[in-house]
C-alpha cells in the first residue's frame, strides 16, 4: 500500500518549488498526476503488475530533482508577476478602498447634518405655506394630493384656465374671455400661444396677435412676433412661397419698426458698457450705472432685467428701513422708466419679464411695496424671477392685505399656472414655489423612479447571477483566478449597463413633456453626493458577497488558504454597507433624487468603463502572449468582480472634491459666512442672502451719511 | 542510434512547437508522438517535456487549456500560438540554413 504514497509524495516533490504561487503550484502537480495516470494506464494494460508498472513510470519520467528544478526555472517570471498582481490586490487596493470609504461615509454624515439644518431654517425662518405646509425633510414624504383641488372654483379657474379646452393656448385665452379687458390675462395667452406657435398655423397665429394686439394698438411688439414667425417659417421653407412669407413678415416687420428685436447683439454690447463704468461699491451706485446704460438707444433685455432687479432690492431696502416715501419715489420712477423702455425692448426670453412689470405698472400695484413681508419673501427670488415671486406669493396668501383691497386686480393667477411647470420655477430657491414645481414632476417622477431603480437593480443581480454561474464552469477547467484584473474587466461590463440605461432614462425623461428643463438635475443638487456613492453601493454590495461565496469555495476544493485581507477587508465592506443602508432609505424619502442620481451615475460609470477598457487594453497588450496574458483574459470574462465597490467608492469622491472646488469658487465671488452657508436651502438662496446682507450694509452706510448730513444741515 | 543530448535538447522546443501545431496535444501524447516518430532515437526522459512546455507557455509561444476526456480524464492541452508559428518558421529556417551549411562542409570535405 506504500506504492500509492510514492507517487503522491514525487507529485508532492516536483511541485514543491512552486510553492509560492499555491494556484500554480495545483495547476502543474494536476498536469504530472495527469501524466502519471495515463502512463500507469498504459502499463497496466500491457499486463506489468501495479508495483512495475509504478516502477517504469517512475524510471521513464527521469531524474526527479532535475524535473523540478526545471519547473521552477521555466515559471519563474510568471509566479513573480503573478505574486505581485496579488500583493497589490490584496494588501494595497482593498485598504485604500476601506479609507475612502470611511471618508466618504463621513462626508455623507455631514451632508446630513446640512439637510436637517437646512430643513430647519426654512421652517423657522421662511413663513408656512398654505398649499403645501410641510417642505421636504429626511423624515417627511410628498404631498400626494393635487395643490388645485385646495383651491376654491374661482381660484381654481385662474389657476388652470379651462381644462376642458384642447390647448393650454385656449386654456388660458379662457380666462382672458372672462375678463377681456385685463392686460394681464392678455399676456398670459400671449406667452402660451408663443410657446405653442409651432403647432399653430401661421393664419391663425397671425389672427389671434391681430386681436390681441387691437387692444394694444401702440405696441409693436406684436407686429414683431407676427413678423419673427412668418421670417421663421419662410427660413424653414424651400418652395416657391419662401419669397412670399418673407415680404410678408417684414411688412410686419416695417409696421412696427422692429429694428430693435434683429439686433441682438445690443446685448453684448451693452454687457461691455457696464463693464466699463467699473466696480460698484455702493447700491445707488449700481442703480447709475443701469441708468447710464438703460438711457442710451442699445437698452436690452439683459440691462433691463439687472435695472428691475437693483431697483426691487434698492425699494425693498428702502422699506425696510421704513422710508416708504422714498421708496415710492424710487420704484415709481423706476417702473415709468421701464414701462417706456418696454415698448422698444423686444427680447423674446424676457417678454414674460416686461409683461407682468408694464401690467404692475399699469395696474398701479405701488402699494405693494409697501407690504413688507410681501417684499421680504420676493427677495429671496433670483434676478429674472423676484417680482413674478411677488405676485405669486400673493396669488399663494389670498387673505393678504393686498388682496382685500385689490382683489379685482389680482391678475397674476395665470401666470402662476405657467410657472409652476416652466423651466423658470427650477431657478428660484423660494421654497413655496419650488414646492408645487416639486409636486408635478413628483407625479411621474416618483412612480418612473422607483421602477427604474428596481429595474437597474433586477438587470444587475441577474448579471451577477449569471457571472457566479459562469464562475463556476470556469472552476471546473482551470484554476483559481487572481482578484485584480478579472475584476476590472468584470467592471467595465457592468458599467456599460450602468451607462447605457441611465443615460437613456435621463435622455427620455428631458425630452418628455414632463420635464422641467434643468429642475431634475439641478433642485436637487444638494442631495446626489451621497444619494449616488449609497445607490452604487447598494448594487454593488450583493455582488460582493456573492463574489466572496465563490472564491472562498473555490479555494476549498483547491485547498488553497483563503485569501484574507484581514481587518481591512472587514472594514470595507461594513463601510460599504453602512452607506448601502442610509443611502436605501434617503432614496426612497426623496423619490425625486432618482433621476438626477441615475444621470451623475451615468458619467461616473462612463469614466469607469473607459479606465477600465484602458487598463484592459494595456495589459492585453503588453502580456497577451504569454501565459499569464491567457490566462487573465479567460479569467476576465468569467469571474466576479470584488474589487468593484473600491473602485465604485473612489468614484464617489469625486463629487465631494467637485462640490467643494465649486463652495471655494462661489465663496471667492460672494464672501460667504461657512457656518451660515451651511443652513441655507441651496447655494443660490445663499449667494442672494449674502447679496442682501452686503446691500444692506451698504444702505445703512448711506443713511447714516444723509442722516448726519441732515442734521448736520 | 541515439543523438547527442546537447542536439537534442537545442531542438526539443521546435520540435514541440511543431508536433502541437499540427493539433492541440497533451504533455504525455507529445511524448508518445515524439518516440513513435523517431523510434526511440532521441530517447527523451519524460519529466524533462514538461519545463520545455512551460518554457515556451511562458514566452507565449503556446497556450495550454484543461479538457475532459470522453473518458472523463482531465488533460492539459497545449495549442501553438501566432508568435509560436512565426518563432517556429524562424527555427526551420535556421535548421535549414544551419543543416545545408554543415552538409556543403561535410560535402567539401569529403570530396578533398
Amino acid at each position: 500500500m506504500s506504492e500509492p504514497l510514492d507517487i503522491e509524495a514525487v507529485l508532492d516533490r516536483l511541485a514543491a518549488g512552486l510553492c509560492d504561487d499555491p494556484e500554480l503550484m495545483l495547476d502543474v502537480r494536476a498536469e504530472l498526476a495527469s501524466h502519471f495516470e495515463e502512463a500507469l494506464d498504459e502499463y497496466a494494460s500491457e499486463g506489468l503488475s501495479y508495483e512495475e508498472s509504478v516502477g517504469r513510470v517512475l524510471e521513464s519520467f527521469g531524474p526527479i530533482a532535475e524535473v523540478a528544478d526545471g519547473l521552477v526555472l521555466a515559471n519563474k517570471k510568471r509566479v513573480g508577476s503573478r505574486g505581485m498582481v496579488r500583493l497589490i490586490a490584496q494588501r494595497l487596493l482593498v485598504p485604500v478602498a476601506a479609507c475612502i470609504a470611511l471618508v466618504s461615509g463621513w462626508h455623507a454624515w455631514s451632508r446630513v447634518t446640512h439637510l436637517v439644518s437646512s430643513y430647519h431654517y426654512v421652517q423657522s425662518e421662511l413663513p408656512p405655506h398654505p398649499l403645501s405646509p410641510q417642505l421636504w425633510s429626511p423624515s417627511s414624504k410628498m404631498i400626494a394630493d393635487d395643490p388645485v383641488s385646495r383651491l376654491t372654483e374661482e381660484q381654481a379657474f385662474f389657476f388652470v384656465g379651462d381644462p376642458t379646452r384642447s390647448s393650454l393656448a385656449q386654456q388660458q385665452r379662457a380666462i382672458w374671455e372672462q375678463s377681456s379687458d385685463n392686460r394681464v390675462f392678455m399676456g398670459n395667452y400671449v406667452s402660451v400661444l408663443l410657446k405653442e406657435a409651432p403647432r399653430t398655423g401661421l393664419g391663425g397665429y397671425e389672427a389671434e396677435l391681430k386681436l390681441v394686439s387691437a387692444h394694444e394698438p401702440e405696441n409693436a411688439r406684436f407686429y414683431y412676433l407676427i413678423a419673427g414667425m412668418y421670417c421663421a417659417r419662410a427660413s424653414e421653407t424651400t418652395g416657391s412661397d419662401r419669397r412670399a412669407l418673407f415680404e410678408r413678415g417684414f411688412d410686419f416687420y416695417d409696421q412696427g419698426h422692429a429694428a430693435g428685436y434683429f439686433r441682438r447683439y445690443a446685448m453684448d454690447m451693452a454687457d461691455v458698457q457696464l463693464e466699463v463704468l467699473g466696480p460698484v461699491r455702493r447700491i445707488e451706485d449700481q442703480l447709475d450705472r443701469y441708468k447710464q446704460v438703460a438711457l442710451r438707444p442699445t437698452l436690452d433685455s439683459v440691462v433691463l432685467s439687472g435695472l428691475i432687479s437693483a431697483s426691487a432690492e434698492y425699494g425693498r431696502l428702502l422699506c425696510e428701513a421704513g422710508r416708504l416715501d422714498r421708496a415710492r419715489e424710487v420704484m415709481g420712477g423706476w417702473q415709468d422708466l421701464i414701462v417706456a423702455y418696454s415698448r422698444d425692448v423686444v427680447m423674446l426670453d424676457d417678454v414674460s419679464v416686461l409683461k407682468v412689470l408694464s401690467r404692475r405698472a399699469q395696474a398701479d400695484l405701488l402699494p405693494v411695496y409697501n407690504d413688507f413681508e410681501l417684499f421680504d419673501d420676493a427677495s429671496l427670488l433670483n434676478e429674472q424671477t423676484a417680482l413674478i415671486g411677488a405676485l405669486s406669493f400673493d396669488v399663494f396668501q389670498p387673505p393678504s392685505d393686498y388682496i382685500a383691497r385689490f382683489g379685482g386686480e389680482i391678475e397674476s393667477r395665470g401666470t402662476l399656472f405657467s410657472m409652476l411647470l416652466a423651466p423658470m420655477v427650477s431657478k428660484t430657491p423660494y421654497p413655496g414655489i419650488l414646492e408645487h414645481g416639486r409636486q408635478a414632476e413628483h407625479m411621474f417622477v416618483r412612480q418612473l423612479g422607483v421602477v427604474i431603480v428596481l429595474g437597474v437593480l433586477m438587470v444587475l443581480m441577474v448579471v451577477g447571477i449569471i457571472s457566479a454561474l459562469r464562475w463556476r464552469g470556469f472552476v471546473r477547467r482551470s484554476s483559481v483566478p487572481n482578484l485584480l484584473l478579472p475584476t476590472l474587466g468584470q467592471f467595465g461590463v457592468w458599467f456599460g449597463l450602468g451607462v447605457v440605461m441611465p443615460l437613456l432614462v435621463a435622455w427620455g425623461y428631458a425630452q418628455s413633456r414632463f420635464s422641467s428643463g434643468e429642475f431634475s438635475v439641478l433642485f436637487v443638487r444638494e442631495r446626489l453626493v451621497f444619494e449616488l456613492a449609497l445607490f452604487c453601493s447598494v448594487v454593488v454590495l450583493a455582488v460582493v458577497w456573492v463574489s466572496d461565496w465563490g472564491i472562498r469555495r473555490r479555494c476549498r476544493e483547491l485547498r488553497i488558504e483563503v485569501p484574507a485581507e484581514g481587518l481591512s477587508r472587514f472594514a470595507g465592506v461594513v463601510a460599504v454597507t453602512l452607506l448601502a443602508l442610509v443611502g436605501g432609505g434617503l432614496i426612497l424619502s426623496s423619490p425625486d433624487g432618482v433621476i438626477a442620481s441615475l444621470y451623475y451615475l451615468g458619467s461616473w460609470l462612463a469614466v469607469g468603463v473607459l479606465g477600465c477598457w484602458v487598463l484592459v487594453r494595456l495589459f492585453r497588450s503588453l502580456v497577451a502572449s504569454s501565459r499569464w496574458g491567457a490566462y487573465y483574459s479567460a479569467a476576465a470574462r468569467t469571474t466576479i468582480p470584488l474589487y468593484a465597490v473600491a473602485i465604485m467608492v473612489l468614484g464617489g469622491a469625486v463629487v465631494p472634491v467637485l462640490e467643494r472646488l465649486e463652495l471655494s469658487h462661489l465663496q471667492h465671488e460672494e464672501p460667504l459666512n461657512e457656518s451660515r452657508a451651511g443652513g441655507f436651502v441651496n447655494m443660490e438662496t445663499a449667494r442672494l442672502m449674502g447679496m442682501r446682507r452686503h446691500l444692506h450694509s451698504e444702505l445703512k452706510i448711506i443713511f447714516s451719511k444723509e442722516n448726519h448730513n441732515g442734521s448736520g444741515s | 542510434m541515439g543523438f547527442d543530448k546537447d542536439l537534442v535538447r537545442s531542438m526539443a522546443e521546435p520540435i514541440v512547437l511543431h508536433l502541437v501545431m499540427e493539433r492541440p496535444m497533451y504533455g504525455y501524447e507529445i511524448i508518445k508522438l515524439v518516440n513513435v516518430r523517431t523510434d526511440g532515437a532521441f530517447e527523451w526522459k519524460e519529466g524533462t517535456l514538461y519545463p520545455c512546455l512551460h518554457r515556451l507557455e511562458d514566452a507565449g509561444l503556446i497556450s495550454s487549456s484543461w479538457q475532459t476526456s470522453d473518458s472523463g480524464r482531465r488533460r492539459k492541452y497545449y495549442t501553438i500560438s501566432r508568435k509560436g508559428m512565426s518563432q517556429l518558421d524562424e527555427k526551420v529556417a535556421e535548421w535549414d540554413s544551419f543543416s545545408s551549411a554543415v552538409k556543403t562542409l561535410m560535402g567539401t570535405r569529403q570530396s578533398a
